[in-house]
């Protein structure tokens, strides 16, 4: 499939990207600002704003609004991220026009009832207690804020409790009327789409938002972590446990980014022939999966390993990823060959990040927010082929650290914690509640 | 596209079963060798990818107690050693090829899924006609798999609130017919499957007569027929048992279940009976499902989370099965409100379209949301190949996942209506109410 390019119609940023074997059409509007707004004291603010906007409009109530999108088939959700909100649709082709013109009505004239604030409020605050009921959720949740601390990252971009319960209705329009314009807006197709879908997507940002200016956001880089920390998540009546080990790394912009992205891969990647999967789960039979990932953001990105063994296993399964981490880290774990396997993996799978207008399209959107190159899906191929084994080898120092890490584990405290200190000796320990993380 | 050699012609232990055409873009064509191996072709030439699929009509379905879950244990065996790879290069070899690769197992079917670059297809037929025949094992490889799937268990079922309520759901839903027991099986099963029960699973059921590959992508069909014809045509059929399966005899009165669990707030799962997945009414059964759950406007998610506001989701499917399953209700309550609430108001609902025909502006909104949902489960070649797959083994045929779609403008709102008289009753249900426990 091919590759399209962002292109400038009129003020906005394009992109198209067409395919049209299914009468299907996604589109997505993205502005270019996110939670990273929201006071401190109003953390979710701008995820209430995003949400209110399908609760009503002059046009439409919000059970009438509900009652069109369904009776198109179209869904219509807003998604807000820590930089970006976006609104984002899909449809069945013959249908397009008339939910852009739903777009265009929700935007002009939001209503901002105060009763569909009290109810959004209430409904939100139960989903974060739904969060109680996912131990991998809440893992990480604790790895996040141990790791982020003070910084935006560290906090939910939906807020918490207290933070809701802060925000009146008139901080959700005066967060509409300040964020919501026209400024940088960029639009996304994909699909059965043409050219002319973009015009009319184009015309209506114009003809309902403002033009005006909203300011830039600098943020510090996210503070680098001292020592090993443990943060022991408690929550009773556990047989297994869910843990994470990570620390900062490289961000995708770096010059050695691919060196980092084949190294991870090979240690940690989603395959089964990834070193730490085969150490956990062939060898050991330790836990159903075993990966490392890395969370990429715009001013900050970060690495971890992520298993979940019964208890009885843990306090060894931490150990042992330490140690495997220890010899990723000094050269001894990985050899060429298993460089190359990494290598091959990246060139021959590339196809399947652009087999749906839709992947492409996220890509696009997910690079843009990064400030990655344009070109940057359709050199990947040739930036995999150009690391060496020798060059990762050389620079493997700069990826990993020695000792300034956090590892949060969530399981039963009395079963298993003082086992888990005897064995990896952390510099700290952090014992928190499991419902104090939302 | 893999290049057409020319001068190929469709071998002759290939026989064709049908085709069938389906808008402009899709074309289907069904295939069978002489040893009972079903190939069903759907070819997609927009990316150079294909996805390959193996589907075994087997699943915990054809288990019985004592050896729970073996069907889902074999799932993980069929990655180890074979006569011609030893263990891991199956998967190491489909992995360097740039391939994603996974397999599930549930009531009535297990599969194996590979999505590959075009020039890995005589590789796949290779490395999966081997293991369709070859596979070896020992203690030690059964042992430390065995403690792969316990761990699953722990994840998906006994660490977990909602895998928790689903099997004491099927549990009590299923006294006599195999639903009754979990997929991933009881834990004392898990723990004492051997050797011996896993190889003359494997003999009976992994076997050409007993399995429909699936392809999907961009590859050229008579290179797919000759490569297939040669890797798995010499492939003995087995013989397979008459299924033993009980009959579920009729529930004719409510069961009700409580559970005190390590949750946030109340939960209720409310299992109907419903009929199988060839059954007349299930499209029927669909529109009602989309009447009640699918999109803010539904009449239930509508009432429980938007109007009443005593619920923070509300979710509902047919599970689509071999023989009459479930049509499923999900709610999570907030904290405050208990699950009788919900229940009342599901009840009250069922009671108000039993009373009352729907507009059928009501029913043409559920039929475009089904063909939304529809293309959208069309997305990759992967998409493709689990639908027709899942088509073909649980339907007896792939036909049907499109001529459903055609099937929908036919249905009425008075059908709509008697299909919630018949099968959406209290004495037809199985309910578990979950709430979270004292120190929760």
């Amino acid at each position: 499939m091919k590759i399209p390019t962002w292109q400038k119609f009129n003020q906005f940023e394009t992109i198209l990207v067409s395919k049209k074997d299914r009468p299907m059409v996604k589109f997505v509007l993205l502005f270019p600002f996110g939670a990273d707004r929201d006071p401190v004291e109003k953390q979710g603010l701008t995820n209430i704003v995003g949400d209110l906007l399908l609760r009503g409009c002059a046009s439409y109530t919000r059970t009438q609004l509900e009652d069109k999108l369904d009776e198109l088939g179209a869904s219509l959700n807003v998604f807000t991220g820590f930089h970006s909100v976006s609104i984002e649709g899909a449809i069945l082709k013959r249908n397009f026009p008339e939910l852009v013109r739903i777009v265009q009505e929700i935007l002009s004239s939001p209503t901002f009832e105060e009763a569909e604030l009290e109810h959004l409020r209430q409904e939100t605050i139960a989903q974060l207690r739904m969060r109680l009921d996912d131990d991998q959720g809440l893992a990480k949740s604790a790895f996040n804020r141990q790791m982020y601390q003070d910084h935006t990252y560290a906090r939910e971009v939906v807020g918490n409790a207290q933070t809701l319960n802060k925000i009146t209705i008139d901080d959700v329009k005066k967060h509409f009327a300040t964020y919501f314009t026209q400024n940088d807006v960029k639009i996304g197709l994909s699909g059965d789409v043409s050219n002319a879908m973009i015009d009319l997507c184009a015309m209506t940002i114009t003809r309902c938002l403002p033009d005006t200016k909203v300011e830039t956001l600098t943020m510090p880089a996210a503070v680098q972590c001292k020592g090993k920390t443990l943060v022991f998540v408690n929550k009773p009546d556990r047989s297994q446990t869910h843990f994470f080990i990570g620390h900062p790394t490289l961000p995708l912009t770096d010059q050695h980014a691919y060196d980092f992205l084949i190294f991870k891969t090979a240690f940690s990647g989603s395959l089964f022939q990834a070193k730490y999967m085969q150490e956990i789960r062939v060898k050991r039979g330790w836990s159903y999966g075993a990966y490392g990932s890395t969370d990429h953001r715009r001013w900050a990105s970060m690495y971890y390993l992520y298993t979940f063994p019964k208890n009885d296993d843990t306090a060894d399964a931490i150990a042992t990823s330490l140690d495997l981490y220890q010899s990723a880290k000094n050269g001894s774990l990985l050899e060429k060959q298993d460089i190359d396997f990494a290598k091959h993996y990246l060139y021959k799978s590339f196809p399947f990040k652009i087999d749906t207008p839709g992947k492409i399209l996220s890509q696009k959107i997910h690079h843009k927010l990064l400030g990655l190159p344009e070109d940057y899906i359709e050199s990947f191929r040739h930036n995999v082929e150009s690391v060496s084994a020798d060059g990762i080898s050389e620079r493997i120092q700069d990826y990993f650290t020695d000792n300034d890490m956090v590892i949060s584990v969530l399981g039963t405290k009395d079963q298993i914690l003082s086992n888990i200190e005897e064995k990896i000796k952390p510099d700290h320990t952090i014992i928190v509640d499991y419902e104090s993380l939302i | 596209m893999i290049p057409l050699c020319s001068g190929l012609k469709i071998p002759l232990m290939i026989q064709k079963v049908n085709d069938f055409q389906f808008g402009t873009h899709y074309h289907l064509e069904k295939f069978k060798l002489n040893n009972g191996l079903q190939v069903i072709l759907f070819p997609d030439h927009s990316v150079p990818v294909f996805a390959h699929h193996t589907w075994f009509h087997v699943g915990s379905r054809n288990e019985r107690e004592g050896i729970t879950g073996i069907a889902h244990f074999f799932e993980h065996l069929m990655f180890k050693e074979t006569t011609n790879y030893k263990e891991g290069e199956f998967v190491r070899l489909l992995e360097e090829a740039g391939g994603k690769i996974n397999a599930a197992t549930y009531l009535d079917w297990t599969f194996y899924r590979q999505s590959l670059p075009v020039e890995s297809f005589d590789m796949i037929c290779k490395l999966e006609s081997d293991r369709m025949q070859n596979v070896i094992l020992n203690d030690k490889q059964l042992n430390s798999e065995r403690e792969v799937v316990a761990n699953e268990r722990r994840f998906r079922v006994d660490n977990s609130p909602t895998g928790t309520m689903y099997e004491e759901l099927y549990k009590h839903a299923f006294s006599k017919h195999s639903y009754h027991w979990p997929v991933i099986g009881w834990m004392k099963d898990i723990e004492s499957i051997d050797l011996d029960d896993c190889m003359k699973f494997y003999k009976q059921y992994y076997a050409p007569n007993n399995a429909t590959i699936v392809i999907v992508g961009d590859l050229d069909k008579d290179t797919v027929l000759q490569t297939i014809e040669s890797y798995y045509g010499d492939i003995p059929a087995s013989e397979i048992e008459k299924e033993n399966i009980q009959t579920e005899p009729e529930q004719t009165k409510e069961i009700v279940l409580d559970q005190e669990l390590e949750l946030s707030s109340p939960r209720v799962l409310l299992g109907y009976k419903v009929p199988q997945a060839t059954h007349k009414d299930i499209p029927t059964l669909e529109l009602l499902h989309s009447l009640f759950f699918s999109g803010r406007s539904s009449r239930l998610y509508r009432r429980l989370v938007h109007q009443d506001q005593i619920a923070t989701s509300a979710s509902g499917w047919v599970n689509h099965t071999k023989n009459p399953g479930l049509f499923i209700i999900d709610v999570t309550l907030k904290q405050g409100h208990n699950c009788q609430e919900a229940i009342d108001i599901v009840d009250e609902e069922f009671t108000r379209l039993a009373e009352q025909v729907p507009e059928e502006s009501e029913l043409q909104k559920c039929k475009t949301r089904i063909e939304t949902s529809f293309w959208g489960q069309l997305k990759t070649v992967d998409d493709k190949a689990q639908s027709v797959g899942f088509h073909e083994t649980v339907y007896g045929d792939y036909r049907t996942m499109f001529e459903e779609i055609n099937q929908l403008a036919q249905i009425t709102p008075k059908d709509v209506q008697n299909a919630c008289k018949t099968y959406l009753v209290p004495q037809h249900r199985t309910v578990v109410r979950a709430t979270p426990k004292a120190t929760s």
